[in-house]
C-alpha cells in the first residue's frame, strides 16, 4: 500500500471523525415523542366517515407522507382546529411542498373532522383547557366540519 | 440464455458460468420486485438527521436531486424551509448520532457485455463498490463532507473531502469551500455507478482522450477552492434560487484523474451558473478552462512533452413537462490544444433524456448521448442509447436494470445489460 493511499486513509478517517463528533454532540429534544408517533397506527378506518372525508383521506395519505411518515400525522396529539390550520399553512409554505390552497383547505377539513370523530377525548380535554372565547370559536369551527360533534 | 452461454468466449478468471445465473437472478428479482414496490418509510443518513423522507431532496428517486436537494447541499447541509408566515428560512440542524451523519452505499452488479474485446463477450457479477458518505453542518456557518471508498479494486480511495463556509441571510448567501471537491454544480441527471447513468457529456470521463491525454470529464472530483453566491426566494411554497460560482482547481493529470498538484504549474478555472425554478426545473451554464502536462515518458517518447490545454463550455437544464415526466438535456462545446498532432481539436456533444415516474417508487429512463471528441474528423463520434428502470423496494434498497447500446468508431454496436442492486444505510 503506497504512502499516497495511507495519506488518503488518514484524511478520510479524520474527516469522518470530525463529522461523527459533530453529529454526536447534538441531540433533539422531541426525538422520543416523534418516534412514538411514528410507531403508531398507519391507517385510519374512514368507512364511517362522510364521502367528502373519505375522498380527502386519499389526499391526506399522499400529501402528509411526503416529508414524514403518515403515522406521525395520524397519531398527532394536535386536535384544535386553529392549531391544525396553522400547521397546514406551514406545510404549504415549505419549499416545493406541492400543497395548493384548495388542497390545504381539504386537508384542514379532514384533520379537523378526524380529530372530532376519532380523538374525541383528547379534543374535549384540549377544549377544556382553552379560554371561554377560544373554546366557543373552536367548537364553531369543529361543528362546521362535523355537525354531529357534541361539545363538552 | 443457454445460447448466449455457448456462444460466449469466457475471459480468464473474471468470468464463470455461475455468474450468468447471478445476472439472471438479479434481473428476475428486479422484475418481480416492480409490482411489490411500496413507498417506504425508513430513511437513511440525511433523512435520519433531518427527520424527513428521501423525497424531500430527491425526485423522482435518489440519487437524483430536486431543487430542495440542490439548495440543501449548497447551503452546507441545511434545509431550506419556511416559517409560520411563509418567509424563507434555513432550518436549524438536528443531528442525533453518527448514524445520522454517515451513510454506507454498496452496489452489487451483474453485467453482460456483448463485446468487450474483439469477438469476446463477458459476463460479470461483482460487489462493484462500497462507499461511505458523511456530511454535516457544523454550527451555523461551517459544513464538511467526505466520501470514502474503503475498497476499490484493491485500493482505498478518498473521493471527496471538503470544508464549506456559508455567510449571509437565508435569501443572500455567500459561500466558499475547498478541498478535494465535487466540482459539478448541476446534479440533476440520474447519476450513479452504472456505466451510462451519467451522461457521457458530463461524466467523470468524456469518452476518448486526445492523443496521450486521457480525456477530461466535468464529473471528476478535484482539489481546489470555490466562492459562490446564492440568491433564494420563497413565495407560497414556490422556491427559486440563483447560484453563481467561480472555482480554481488543480486540474487533472495526463490520465484525466484529479491531480494532487497542478501538473502545468497553473490553475484550472471553472465558472458555473444555475437557476432553480419550480419543483425541480433548472437551467444553467458553465465554462471550464484547464490544462495538464503531458509526460515525456508516455508513448515511449513518441510525443513532445508539453501542456495539454482544453476548454469546455455548455448549457444544461431540465423541465417537468408533466407531473411525472421530466425532460433533461445538455450540450457542450470545447477545444483541446496539445503538442501532439493535431495541434487543436474541437470537441462537441449533447444528450437528451426522458425520465418517467411510472409508479411512486418506479422510474423509467431513456437517454440519447452523442459525443464527438474531434468535430473536424468524420466518423469518430460515439452515440449511445440507454434504457433503464429503477425501483425502490424500500429506502435501503434500489434495484436497477439497464440496457445500453453504443455506436463506436468503425465498430460494431456493442450492447450491455446491467442489473444493479444498491444498498443504502
Amino acid at each position: 500500500m503506497s504512502a499516497r493511499v495511507f495519506r488518503r486513509i488518514g484524511i478520510g478517517a479524520a474527516a469522518l471523525a470530525v463529522t461523527a463528533a459533530v453529529a454526536i454532540a447534538q441531540s433533539p429534544a422531541d426525538e422520543a415523542r416523534l418516534k412514538k408517533l411514528d410507531a403508531g397506527p398507519k391507517t385510519i378506518d374512514v368507512s364511517q366517515y362522510p364521502a367528502e372525508q373519505q375522498r380527502a383521506y386519499k389526499l391526506y395519505q399522499t400529501k402528509c407522507s411526503t416529508c414524514h411518515v403518515i403515522a406521525r400525522a395520524i397519531n398527532s396529539e394536535m386536535v384544535v382546529p386553529a392549531d391544525w390550520e396553522r400547521y397546514i399553512k406551514r406545510m404549504m409554505y415549505k419549499p416545493n411542498s406541492g400543497i395548493s390552497s384548495d388542497e390545504g383547505r381539504t386537508l384542514y377539513r379532514f384533520v379537523a373532522y378526524d380529530a372530532s370523530a376519532r380523538k374525541t377525548d383528547l379534543l374535549r380535554k384540549a377544549l377544556a383547557a382553552l379560554s371561554a372565547a377560544d373554546r366557543a370559536a373552536a367548537i364553531e369551527r369543529i361543528k362546521a366540519v362535523n355537525p354531529a360533534f357534541v361539545a363538552p | 440464455m443457454r445460447v448466449l452461454i455457448e456462444r460466449t468466449t469466457w475471459l480468464n478468471d473474471c468470468v464463470t458460468r455461475g455468474s450468468i445465473r447471478y445476472v439472471t437472478w438479479a434481473i428476475l428479482t428486479t422484475a418481480f420486485a416492480l409490482p411489490m414496490a411500496t413507498v417506504a418509510e425508513a430513511t437513511p443518513a440525511y433523512g435520519r438527521r433531518y427527520d424527513t423522507a428521501c423525497q424531500t431532496c430527491h425526485a423522482p428517486l435518489p440519487p437524483r436531486l430536486n431543487n430542495v436537494g440542490v439548495l440543501f447541499r449548497k447551503l452546507g447541509f441545511r434545509l431550506p424551509d419556511a416559517d409560520d408566515q411563509g418567509r424563507f428560512i434555513i432550518k436549524p440542524v438536528a443531528a442525533h448520532d453518527i448514524g445520522d451523519a454517515a451513510s454506507v452505499v454498496a452496489d452489487v452488479a451483474g453485467r453482460r457485455d456483448s463485446e468487450v474485446e474483439e469477438g469476446e463477450a463477458r459476463t460479470t457479477f461483482e460487489l462493484s463498490e462500497v462507499e461511505i458518505v458523511a456530511g454535516t453542518a457544523i454550527g451555523e456557518r461551517v459544513s464538511a463532507q467526505a466520501m470514502f471508498v474503503p475498497w476499490d479494486e484493491g485500493e482505498i480511495e478518498l473521493e471527496n473531502a471538503e470544508i464549506q463556509v456559508n455567510l449571509g441571510t437565508p435569501r443572500h448567501q455567500w459561500m466558499a469551500r475547498g478541498g478535494l471537491m465535487q466540482t459539478y454544480l448541476w446534479q440533476k441527471s440520474t447519476h450513479g455507478r452504472l456505466t451510462l447513468s451519467t451522461p457521457l457529456l458530463y461524466g467523470s470521463r468524456a469518452v476518448e482522450g486526445i492523443g496521450p491525454f486521457g480525456g477530461f470529464g466535468l464529473g471528476v472530483s478535484q482539489i481546489g477552492a470555490e466562492v459562490g453566491y446564492l440568491f433564494s426566494s420563497l413565495n407560497e411554497g414556490r422556491l427559486r434560487s440563483t447560484m453563481l460560482t467561480a472555482t480554481v482547481l488543480n486540474g487533472v493529470n495526463s490520465e484525466g484523474e484529479a491531480a494532487l498538484r497542478n501538473t502545468a504549474k497553473g490553475a484550472d478555472v471553472y465558472l458555473q451558473g444555475l437557476q432553480l425554478f419550480g419543483d425541480r426545473n433548472t437551467v444553467g451554464g458553465f465554462y471550464y478552462r484547464g490544462r495538464s502536462f503531458l509526460d515525456e515518458d508516455q508513448d515511449a517518447g513518441l510525443i513532445t512533452p508539453g501542456k495539454q490545454r482544453f476548454a469546455r463550455y455548455g448549457v444544461m437544464g431540465n423541465y417537468l413537462l408533466l407531473k411525472r415526466l421530466d425532460v433533461v438535456a445538455g450540450a457542450a462545446l470545447g477545444w483541446d490544444r496539445s503538442p501532439v498532432r493535431p495541434a487543436e481539436v474541437r470537441f462537441g456533444g449533447f444528450f437528451t433524456e426522458v425520465d418517467a415516474q411510472l409508479m411512486p417508487a418506479w422510474i423509467g429512463v431513456y437517454r440519447f448521448d452523442r459525443v464527438d471528441p474531434n468535430r473536424d474528423e468524420a466518423g469518430d463520434a460515439t452515440f449511445a442509447h440507454t434504457v433503464s428502470t429503477t425501483v425502490r423496494v424500500d429506502d435501503h434498497l434500489y434495484l436497477t436494470g439497464e440496457f445500453q447500446r453504443r455506436r463506436l468508431v468503425d465498430a460494431d454496436r456493442p450492447w450491455a445489460i446491467i442489473a444493479n442492486a444498491r444498498f443504502v444505510f
